[in-house]
């Protein structure tokens, strides 16, 4: 037993409810005591059951003992208690990347990256799960491994095939409880390394990669091995004791790049293609919440627009998981209706989103009408100063 | 009042196009009933629809406006609908794109009524 685990061992002895009991179980996770990790964990979520890193660390130890299930559990509850849990998301990603549902794995690696842009191992995973997912195209190339490391989420890809379209996506359970997993499209073997370090092959087949995209990429995610629990991994993985992780190759996106704009009127007519030039009632926002262009002016008759564009930074985003989420396709708009009046939030593009805000009496229609006509105008605003 | 929101919910659901609905807790995005569609994930639809509400509730007050009292978000295969029910709970109806929209607000706000008590 390490000397850290002894420090924390005593502290969590001294404080008994203290939160020790999170850096203890993690501790002896990472060493492999399993056993004992797990009745850190369960013992500090009985006492901190309000507590989303408490189960994330149940969660963790589970996928470490090999419940992916009972891990898939733990990540749901922190999910429950906090919608953003960076930790619950890349966990979550983990398990459906196992399962072959790649593109469910996306979109908990999206809400990871939403919450935490700087994480460059949750980007690189993004990277290869798109390329995956087929969003991007190249050569092709065969199958290999794809060694995820629990702790250190890093996924290591080398040429990598994307698999079929068709048998891209496996129905893996909705984000609920995962029952055994229908195995994803010629789900290779799994296996867990004692440095914990995951192998898995990918599937082959489909459309090909460039191999530069492949060579590397990392994925927080963690599993391991559960406790009294049922059934075995869901996973089409193979697990083995490739341990070490390749150098990164390719450089993760660029998260929420800054858009560049053209010179001129982002006010009115040239922005928006409003009628009279006016842009009253119009805001284009960026992905970070800051307005690009527009006005709101409230009662009072001061300018909002930079208030409400950052108040609704995160909406986009939601939009756009919450029509993922229910299996409905890319969003299209978002209204809301309340007594004074209506307000309609439109994409414009991949990384701006345009407010319209109508006025008293004005039918919702209308404003719908007026929405779109003034995004489709704001994305070619944005495309022409990227052209630029 | 679980129980009469119960019964709102089902009867929402037997709308043509619509495939399951919510009550969910404002506050914590926690479903507190459902009738819902298998397969349909509910928990973070929930969470998502309480998280979505919430910030449009914050934002809506600067643009002058009141907090929503419907919401809708549209899709390409589908919509979410949602109404707020008090202060602390969110009626969330998820309906295929040719449902009727008037039809399920009306449904929906049948609901909001069950729950409030009115």
């Amino acid at each position: 037993m390490s000397e850290r685990i002894r420090r924390l061992t005593h502290a969590v002895a001294e404080e008994p409810e203290g939160l020790a009991f999170l850096d203890l179980g993690d501790a002896l996770r990472r060493e492999g005591l399993l056993d004992a990790a797990w009745r850190v964990a369960t013992s500090g979520v009985k006492r901190h059951p309000a507590l989303p890193d408490a189960h994330d660390l149940l969660a963790r130890v589970q996928s470490d003992r090999g419940h992916p299930d009972l891990a898939f559990e733990s990540w749901l509850n922190v999910l429950d208690l906090d919608m953003h849990h960076v930790g619950a998301h890349r966990g979550l990603a983990f398990l459906y990347y196992q399962a072959g549902d790649f593109a469910r794995a996306a979109d908990h690696l999206d809400a990871a990256l939403a919450h935490d842009p700087s994480d460059e191992g949750a980007q690189l995973a993004r990277v290869r799960l798109r390329v995956l997912l087929g969003e991007v195209t190249g050569e092709s190339r065969t199958a290999e491994h794809v060694p995820i490391r629990p702790d250190a989420p890093t996924v290591e890809m080398g040429a990598v095939a994307t698999p079929a379209p068709a048998a891209t996506v496996t129905p893996v359970a909705e984000l609920a409880p995962p029952a055994p997993t229908p195995p994803a499209p010629e789900p290779p073997a799994a296996a867990l390394a004692d440095d914990h370090t995951i192998e898995m092959p990918l599937p082959t087949a489909g459309d090909a990669v460039d191999a530069a995209e492949l060579v590397t990429s990392v994925a927080p995610l963690v599993p391991r091995e559960p406790i009294d629990a049922p059934p075995p991994p869901p996973a089409p993985v193979v697990v083995t004791e490739a341990a070490a992780v390749a150098p990164p190759a390719a450089a993760p996106p660029a998260a929420e790049a800054s858009l560049s704009m053209p010179a001129g009127d982002a006010n009115g007519a040239q922005l928006f293609g409003t009628v009279d030039g006016s842009a009253e009632g119009l805001v284009l926002f960026d992905a970070n919440g800051l307005r690009l262009g527009g006005t709101l002016h409230a009662r009072a008759g001061e300018d909002v627009g930079d208030e409400v564009a950052a108040l609704l930074a995160g909406v986009a985003r939601e939009a756009a998981r919450t029509a993922s989420l229910l299996g409905l396709g890319a969003w299209q708009a978002l209204a809301a209706e309340s007594a004074e009046g209506t307000i309609f939030v439109v994409p414009a593009g991949e990384r701006a989103t345009l407010l319209a805000v109508g006025q008293p009496g004005q039918p919702l229609g209308r404003v719908a009408i007026t929405a779109d006509r003034a995004a489709r105008h704001a994305r070619r605003w944005l495309e022409a100063g990227e052209g630029a | 009042m679980i129980d009469a929101a119960q019964d709102a919910l089902d009867r929402l659901t037997r709308v043509r196009g619509v495939r399951g609905a919510l009550l969910v807790s404002t506050e914590d995005g926690l479903v507190v009933a459902e009738a819902i569609m298998e397969g349909v994930a509910a928990k973070p639809i929930a969470a998502l629809a309480a998280s979505t509400l919430t910030r449009l509730a914050r934002a809506m007050p600067r643009a002058g406006l009141r907090a929503p009292q419907f919401v809708q978000l549209r899709a390409e295969r589908g919509m979410m609908l949602a109404a707020p029910a008090g202060d602390d709970l969110l009626v969330v109806a998820i309906a295929d794109p040719t449902v009727n929209v008037g039809l399920v607000r009306l449904e929906l706000l049948d609901v909001v009524a069950a729950v409030v008590g009115r």
